[in-house]
């Protein structure tokens, strides 16, 4: 007993000894070091450069105990956490304060749908754990700024808060997902790509308790073009006649392979990708008709003529506005050469694309088939410009509870290219015709163009306008339109200044000298002049020459003959 | 030996509430005592923003390094200060740009420390412990960096106090003593320094325009990189992470030109030239008076470094960002006029960018003020240089949105000028402004470098005339020649309609050779008309006298674009042509119409 009584006092007074010298310990001037060691790592991912909202990668945060102990019951740690971007924060808010944002912070994967508004709250939302609490929207603490206050992480490691008598987790995770950044703001006017520096955010974390964050800064995004533009020239790429010759083809091509997505019930985001192409510069009088549906065959590379079928399909948006809002796809198959006029807002013919389906783990293309159509009798040549962007475009650059999710920057300059419109009209220039003093002219305009030369051909027939500059033999001022009849590919239209050729619908002029220019709705004509003083009986005098062919420029403006000329 | 009982009840509760508190203390946490902590190895974290700036700048504000800092094991013992006592230098791969020289020393700059966000303007270059800014005094105030030694690419801070993460507050000479309980007094007097020290190095100024220089693409952003190292007094301070970026330098401005209906400088002796400058990127585009970029964290509704009187301007520039377009290789009897103030509109109508024409400025941007008052066109020269310049001011910017804007030039000829305009190439380089040296006093105003582009967009001017050439023309022998010189600038193509007296040499070719070339001028002719005459009878109506005995070439230069003209050659014999011929004139040397080059982005 004594033995045994000596025992349990000494081994009960060494234990109080201990136990006291521990509580002194703890109360007394206690070592350093962090309590909680985190870790902040992104697996950034290519977005549009020209977004403004685009969804940048979550944040994961990792925490662990500094010093790993044996399970005991510690209260969770109370913190704030905030993530500042180098660009600015635009996820939708609250239409309210306009300051609680929809992106949300999940502690140890403990999820449910409708986080909570404000502070940490438990088991209020039906996440799987009552003891972890729920996900919380973030609040915008500054334009660039998210930040989630009164965060409850549970102690790495330690017993659960519901004293269950589990354990915490060795880790605990604090997730961050669904912000989203303004990254047209770091898009490089270079046009380069990457197109701008990454998107980066700095995370940091406030508490009493020592929490330790390493690696605070984190990159999200890779600002990546979303689409890329080219245009084929298909030939004649004329547009004359409303003969819907002149055409070309829109390739529209995939920046990164996510880059083109259909609309998805599980994707926030109030559409699919939208893809705007504009026209500028088009001549008078010439529509623009496009396929309401598209369905993006590739063209095989092995040079066989059959397409390959792929999974991106486009359809037409009608009822948008002029920054591609609104209105509803096209999804109605139809005929495949199908066309209808693109919508003319602000001064250029707009086609609006909405993605129906995608691929999205390829780059897909898509070419889209555009027929130059002129209303009227002929369209004079031209350099018409084509963009492409995504939309809706916008210029709401910060957090917004009304602006369309997603929204694109209308970059400058972005991705025009030209559509050469070749002239369907020759302009000639007679430069001296007379029929004064005894002289007369005879006049020669042939349409000869290539294919009239060498065959067959389904070049459409036109006709000229021939307009005079110049004087009667008393001095009066003559200026005068004549419009003959269509000439058909191969034939000459032929007159003389005195006696016209009615049956051309050319008349005769009394004692004209001066010039004359014709205008020919087709392309190729050729001129010849006779000048002669014997026209009907015998000549004395007799000369001729060419008719030089006036050129114009790209914007169909008449350039200047001669050496220099371009 | 004492009884058994005498331990209980009382020493048995004693036991157990000794047993039981850590247990409890633990299970509540938050009110558990939290004593100061001995200084350990302070841990750092080296952080930082990462903005885009502008390659041409020469004092561009870089983003902040911030070292977050723990104090972690193994203890080495209570320090009465509270803090280590520490050097911090950032060595930078360009040349700081800070301003120097204002009033705190030679080498002293207006690169700042700010110790746990204590953050007021600067008074001294010496640490000092005041309450400024946050209202307490138990952390050091903001510290100027200096320029060490001549050493232009190192910023040093000197006798930095670094609070111990944990550790109970002291002063410079110490005496604090171990707190039982920092609980609900952290960072106040009294208490204990927060378990997270966060020092800050802000307001740095680059000067980006080398990595331009040397990049073999400027298309691409190149990083502005820095190193931190930190020299502690009795203590051990570990760095991760020292390298970091601080910036991204991409070029801040793109240009183009184009010519806008070139013609009507022929025809109503005026055109037009749009000059297109477009941003680099979103806030390459600064106003003067507010900050564009918070150096501390990505904002932009204040700066993070206070101004204060004459202290320091951390976070916004002086001047707003100026742009030089200057248009060189204007043909002779020229003026150009440009618009007093733009509100610039973009394709898409999104833009809220505008311009203010900058009135007294040199040709490099400095000096002068945008004038306020009506926009109307200011004139740029007086007709006879070759090159003028426009210096414009941001005067409205939206920071988040990249912009352009396009300036239209009005060319017009001069009163003065003699003779239709011979036309030329002009070349238009932009850049950001002011730039070229710095200003001796090493204010570090915004400023960038003074090279225009290698590539300049141009457009061309056409001359405003045409000379035509008639190869043969003879009265001798029984023959002459008929000569029709026809202004055809009046077209159904829209060309705008041009008149204009034509000058003809006669050069003629005698036995002896060739002869002074006969000079004759003729009446003015409009649009649609002709010359008509025959070089024996001339056309007196016209103001063409007749020669004789003529046998050579002809040269018209006329005042108009789209001359074009016709010789009829005959011989006569007793009153009866019998043999003719004739030709169209070739066109020398016409005009151009102008044509744009937009070069390269």
């Amino acid at each position: 007993m004594k033995q045994e009584g000596v025992g349990l006092g000494t081994y009960r007074s060494r234990l109080l000894g201990g136990l006291f010298c521990a509580f002194l310990g703890w109360t007394a001037q206690a070592q350093p070091g962090p309590l909680v060691s985190c870790t902040a790592t992104a697996g950034p991912m290519p977005v549009y450069a020209s977004g403004i909202t685009e969804r940048l990668s979550d944040i994961l945060i990792q925490c662990r105990a500094g010093t790993p102990a044996l399970p005991a019951p510690r209260a969770d740690i109370g913190l704030a956490l905030s993530v500042s971007l180098n660009v600015t924060v635009t996820n939708a808010v609250d239409s309210e304060g306009g300051q609680l944002s929809a992106a949300v912070l999940i502690v140890n994967g403990n999820d449910c749908a409708r986080p909570s508004a404000s502070g940490s709250t438990f088991g209020s939302c039906g996440a799987p754990s009552a003891s972890v609490q729920d996900p919380q929207f973030g609040r915008l603490a500054g334009i660039g700024t998210l930040e989630w206050s009164g965060v409850s992480m549970p102690f790495p490691g330690a017993l659960a808060r519901d004293r269950t008598g589990e354990t915490n987790p060795a880790v605990s995770t604090l997730r961050i997902r669904g912000i989203r950044g303004n990254v047209s703001q770091l898009h490089l006017a270079s046009g380069a790509s990457p197109a701008g520096p990454a998107v980066s955010g700095r995370v940091s974390i406030r508490s009493d308790s020592a929490v330790a964050l390493k690696n605070g800064a984190v990159d999200l995004a890779y600002p990546t073009p979303g689409l890329g533009l080219s245009v084929a020239v298909e030939e004649p790429a004329a547009t004359c006649q409303g003969d819907e010759r002149g055409s070309a083809t829109v390739r529209l091509r995939e920046g990164f392979a996510s880059a083109f997505r259909s609309r998805s019930p599980s994707r926030t985001g109030t559409q699919a990708t939208r893809v705007l192409l504009e026209f500028r510069d088009l001549p008078d009088g010439v529509l623009v008709r496009v396929p309401p549906l598209v369905a993006c065959n590739q063209p095989r590379f092995d040079g066989s003529n059959t397409a390959v079928p792929d999974a991106l399909s486009l359809g037409l948006v009608t009822g948008h506005s002029a920054a591609g809002v609104g209105g509803s796809a096209n999804s109605a198959t139809g005929g495949s050469d199908s066309r209808v006029p693109a919508t003319v807002l602000d001064g250029a013919a707009q086609a609006v694309y909405e993605v129906l389906t995608a691929d999205p783990s390829q780059v897909e293309d898509c070419h889209v088939p555009v027929l130059f159509e002129a209303e009227s009798g002929r369209a004079g040549s031209a350099r018409a410009t084509v963009t492409a962007s995504l939309a809706p475009r916008s210029a709401v650059f910060v957090a917004s509870g009304e602006e369309p999710l997603p929204r694109f920057a209308a970059s400058p300059a972005n991705r025009a290219t030209r559509v050469d419109l070749a002239g369907c009209s020759t302009t000639l220039l007679f430069p001296f015709v007379s029929n004064q003093a005894g002289f007369t002219t005879g006049v020669v305009i042939t349409h000869g163009s290539q294919r009239a030369l060498t065959g067959p051909t389904d070049e459409q027939a036109g006709s000229c306008d021939l307009h005079y500059y110049g004087s009667t033999a008393e001095g009066e001022e003559v200026l005068l339109v004549q419009h003959s009849t269509l000439i058909d590919p191969g034939e000459q239209l032929v007159f003389t200044l005195s006696g016209g050729n009615p049956a051309r619908n050319i008349l005769g002029t009394d004692q004209f000298q001066g010039y004359l220019m014709a205008t020919c709705g087709y392309p190729h004509a050729r001129g010849y002049v006779f000048i002669s003083d014997g026209f009907g009986g015998i000549a004395d005098l007799a000369m001729g020459y060419l008719a030089p062919v006036v050129p114009l420029g790209a914007d169909g403006k008449r350039l200047v003959l001669g050496g220099d000329a371009q | 030996m004492r009884p058994t009982a005498d331990r209980s009840p009382a020493k048995r509760m004693i036991l157990g509430a000794v047993m039981l508190a850590p247990w409890l203390s633990l299970h509540a946490q938050d009110a558990l005592p939290l004593p100061s902590a001995e200084l350990g190895v302070i841990r750092c974290t080296v952080g930082s923003s990462v903005p885009l700036v502008r390659i041409e700048g020469a004092t561009e504000l870089v983003g902040d390094v911030l070292l977050t800092c723990h104090n972690v094991a193994p203890a080495i013992g209570f320090d009465p200060r509270g803090f280590v006592q520490a050097d911090v230098s950032l060595s930078l791969n360009v040349d700081v740009a800070n301003r120097v020289g204002y009033g705190l020393g030679a080498e002293v700059s207006d690169a700042v420390l700010v110790v746990n966000e204590k953050n007021c303007p600067l008074s001294s270059a010496q640490r000092t412990f005041s309450i400024c800014g946050s209202g307490n005094d138990t952390v050091q105030d903001p510290l100027p960096g200096r320029l060490v030694g001549g050493l232009a690419r190192t910023l040093r801070w000197e006798g930095v106090a670094i609070p111990i993460p944990g550790a109970a507050i002291g002063t410079e000479a110490g005496g604090a003593e171990p707190a039982t309980d920092c609980s609900g007094r952290f960072g106040v007097p009294g208490g204990c320094h927060p378990r997270t020290t966060t020092v800050r190095l802000t307001n740095i100024r680059v000067n980006a325009a080398p990595l331009g220089a040397t990049g073999s693409d400027s298309t691409v952003a190149v990083p502005v990189e820095a190193y931190v190292s930190i020299d502690a007094e009795d203590a051990t301070v570990q760095l991760e992470n020292a390298r970091v970026r601080l910036a991204e330098a991409a070029p801040g401005m793109t240009s183009s030109v184009q010519a806008l209906d070139a013609d009507r400088l022929c025809s109503h002796g005026e055109t037009t030239a749009e000059v297109s400058i477009s941003e680099g990127f979103a806030a390459a585009f600064k106003t003067a008076g507010e900050p564009t970029f918070h150096p501390g964290d990505p904002g932009w509704s204040e700066g993070y470094y206070p101004t204060a009187g004459s202290a320091p301007d951390a976070s916004h520039a002086r001047v707003g960002t100026r742009v030089s377009i200057a248009l060189a290789g204007l043909p002779d009897g020229i003026d150009v006029e440009a618009p007093g103030a733009i509100a610039c509109s973009s394709a898409s109508g999104l833009g809220t960018l505008e311009l203010g024409l900058v009135a007294g400025a040199s040709a490099d941007g400095w000096g002068g003020s945008v004038r306020a008052g009506p926009s109307r066109d200011q004139r740029l020269s007086s007709g006879t240089a070759s090159e003028v310049v426009a210096v414009y001011e941001v005067t409205r910017t939206n920071p988040l949105a990249r912009e352009e804007c396009r300036i239209p030039f009005r060319l017009s000829r001069s009163d003065r000028a003699n003779g239709p305009s011979s036309g030329g190439l002009v070349t238009v380089s932009s850049r950001l402004a002011p730039s070229g040296s710095p200003v001796p006093d090493g204010s570090g105003r915004q400023r960038f470098a003074s090279s225009r582009p290698a590539v300049t967009p141009s457009f061309r001017l056409g001359a405003c005339g045409t000379t035509l050439f008639f190869p043969f023309v003879t009265n001798r022998s029984n023959f002459d020649t008929a000569i029709v010189i026809a202004n055809t600038s009046a077209d159904p193509l829209g060309s705008r309609y041009q008149s204009g007296r034509c000058t003809l040499r006669y050069h003629g070719s005698g036995v002896a050779g060739q002869t002074e070339p006969s000079i004759q001028n003729t009446v003015e002719l409009a649009a649609g008309k002709q010359l008509a005459f025959t070089l024996s009878s001339g056309n007196a109506s016209q103001g063409i006298a007749p020669l004789t005995d003529f046998q050579g070439y002809l040269v018209t230069e006329c005042e108009f674009q789209h001359a074009q003209g016709f010789a009829f050659v005959t011989e006569q014999v007793n009153g009866a042509a019998i043999l003719a011929q004739g030709y169209l004139a070739e066109v020398v040397r016409e005009s151009k119409d102008a044509d744009s080059d937009s070069g390269p982005p």
